[in-house]
């Protein structure tokens, strides 16, 4: 059959499917925006140049499995902070602002619990809770069981209950 | 318990028994949970330009350079890295440059001839679209075609067209491939080729064509030109589909043809150079009418 990734149009449509969630994957792996997107533009620059030996439905676990081992061969990064967007805060208006000053503590505080994380768990935890993935999608793209997926799951939120507890 | 490992993972995903649900409840967990994941799930990661960011891609793809790395922080042996890696680019660049990739387009309405480095040459035919690319390190000659194009192959390599419905790999030869729709119409004028589609596949020889309609394989059929007719400017058909004909016309002429969706089979020709005469030679003998937008631009076909 006609290898497809090869045609423009296919790859492009690849990329808009796909290049997103690899970017938040890479994102909460490396905890460096600028690397997770830099990497992005690599590994789709690498399916191009494969274009003709890639099927069209690997596509996807090629370009995670290759971001990974890219990833992996950079120098070793420095210690950094996964950054979130400032969130608008609650609509509720007429929480007192005692609550709201709670609330803002509990997030930031949740922030860096989160980016403390072992990175198996935090990539599993993000990619279910930011990314709305299902267990069995996250293990076909990590290439693990969703066993694994849900038992690092586990683990995560056992870990941020903790930080819950300190509130 | 050997579920207790995805207790909470199950939480998420709503797969938790009464009991776990009763049990989580009363320990007080089940709040605790629920103001994580919520408010794990309203984390909002800065914004990423898709469109964008594939524009980025295309502009270094096309370029032939290497996508941008981050940079290691300089060292004492930086000069003599940085040395050995532009000495490396200059041989991707060169490597690159020699494999890049090529895309020719007839537009509707016209066709074009175009010739590879080997010296095989590819007619395309109206709104048809090819790409390739071209390496000196390829094992093979591999080309996409979208809809139909003429090949007439020099010797070397194995030569292979890949279409969205099947390939056609050359044992030395000259055929020509029409592929629109969910059909790969074949035909051999000398040597022979092999055609693929949906797990069939046939041999031609000379003066034989086939057709791969869907999951279908028609017999083999002889021919009796020597070259696709559509590059001496006509389009001949034996009982096709009057809506396939009226495609062809309005790809041939680059008109938009509206209801175009006729049963009835055609057999004859029609010429390139007016369209008129083309419309009156499918249109006539299948008891259709046509007509003409005033702008030129459309054509409605009634019964």
């Amino acid at each position: 059959m006609a290898n497809g990734i090869c045609e423009e149009s296919i790859f492009k449509s690849v990329f808009l499917k796909h290049s997103e969630g690899l970017r938040n994957f890479l994102y909460y792996k490396s905890k460096d925006l600028n690397l997770a997107e830099d990497l992005v533009q690599e590994a789709f620059a690498k399916l191009w140049e494969k274009c003709e030996s890639v099927e069209l439905e690997k596509a996807k676990s090629y370009l995670y499995t290759v971001s990974s081992n890219l990833f992996l061969n950079k120098v070793a990064h420095q210690k950094v902070v996964l950054k979130f967007e400032k969130a608008p805060h609650s609509e509720k208006d007429e929480q007192t602002p005692h609550f709201l000053l709670e609330e803002q503590e509990f997030k930031s505080k949740l922030e860096k619990a989160i980016s403390d994380l072992p990175e198996k768990q935090r990539i599993v935890f993000l990619m279910n809770r930011i990314d709305q993935k299902k267990y069995r999608e996250i293990a076909e793209e990590l290439g693990i069981s969703q066993k694994a997926v849900e038992k690092r799951m586990h683990l995560a939120l056992s870990q941020l209950r903790k930080i819950h507890n300190n509130v | 318990m050997d579920h207790k490992e995805t207790l909470y993972a199950r939480f998420i995903s709503g797969e938790l028994s009464e009991q776990e649900v009763k049990a989580l409840k009363q320990s007080g967990e089940w709040e605790e949970l629920e103001l994580i994941t919520k408010s794990a799930s309203e984390l909002k990661l800065p914004v990423y330009d898709k469109a964008a960011s594939y524009e980025k891609l295309q502009q270094s793809i096309r370029a032939n350079n290497k996508v941008k790395t981050i940079i290691p922080k300089r060292s004492p042996g930086f000069k003599i890295l940085a040395i050995a890696a532009s000495l490396l680019l200059l041989l991707g660049a060169f490597l690159t440059f020699s494999n890049n990739s090529i895309q020719v387009v007839a537009e509707k309405g016209e066709n074009k001839t175009h010739v590879t480095k080997d010296g095989s040459t590819i007619r395309l035919n109206a709104g048809s679209k090819i790409t390739y690319t071209q390496g000196i390190l390829k094992q093979e000659r591999r080309f996409n075609l979208e809809g139909e194009a003429f090949f007439e192959v020099t010797k070397g390599k194995p030569f292979k067209v890949n279409t969205i419905n099947g390939s056609v790999s050359v044992l030395g030869t000259s055929f020509n491939v029409k592929a629109w729709g969910r059909k790969m119409f074949v035909e051999c004028y000398s040597g022979r080729v092999k055609a693929e589609s949906q797990g069939m596949e046939s041999v031609l020889s000379a003066q034989e064509s086939i057709v791969f309609l869907k999951n279908r394989k028609n017999p083999i059929k002889q021919i009796k030109h020597k070259g696709p007719l559509w590059s001496q400017g006509t389009n001949k058909y034996e009982e096709e589909y009057a809506h396939f004909v009226l495609e062809d016309i309005g790809r041939q002429f680059n008109i938009e043809m509206i209801n175009k969706s006729h049963e009835q089979l055609f057999t004859g020709m029609f010429k390139h150079d007016s369209l008129e005469d083309a419309l009156n030679a499918v249109c006539i003998p299948l008891g259709l009418k046509w007509e003409l937008s005033r702008d030129k631009k459309q054509v409605y076909i009634s019964n």
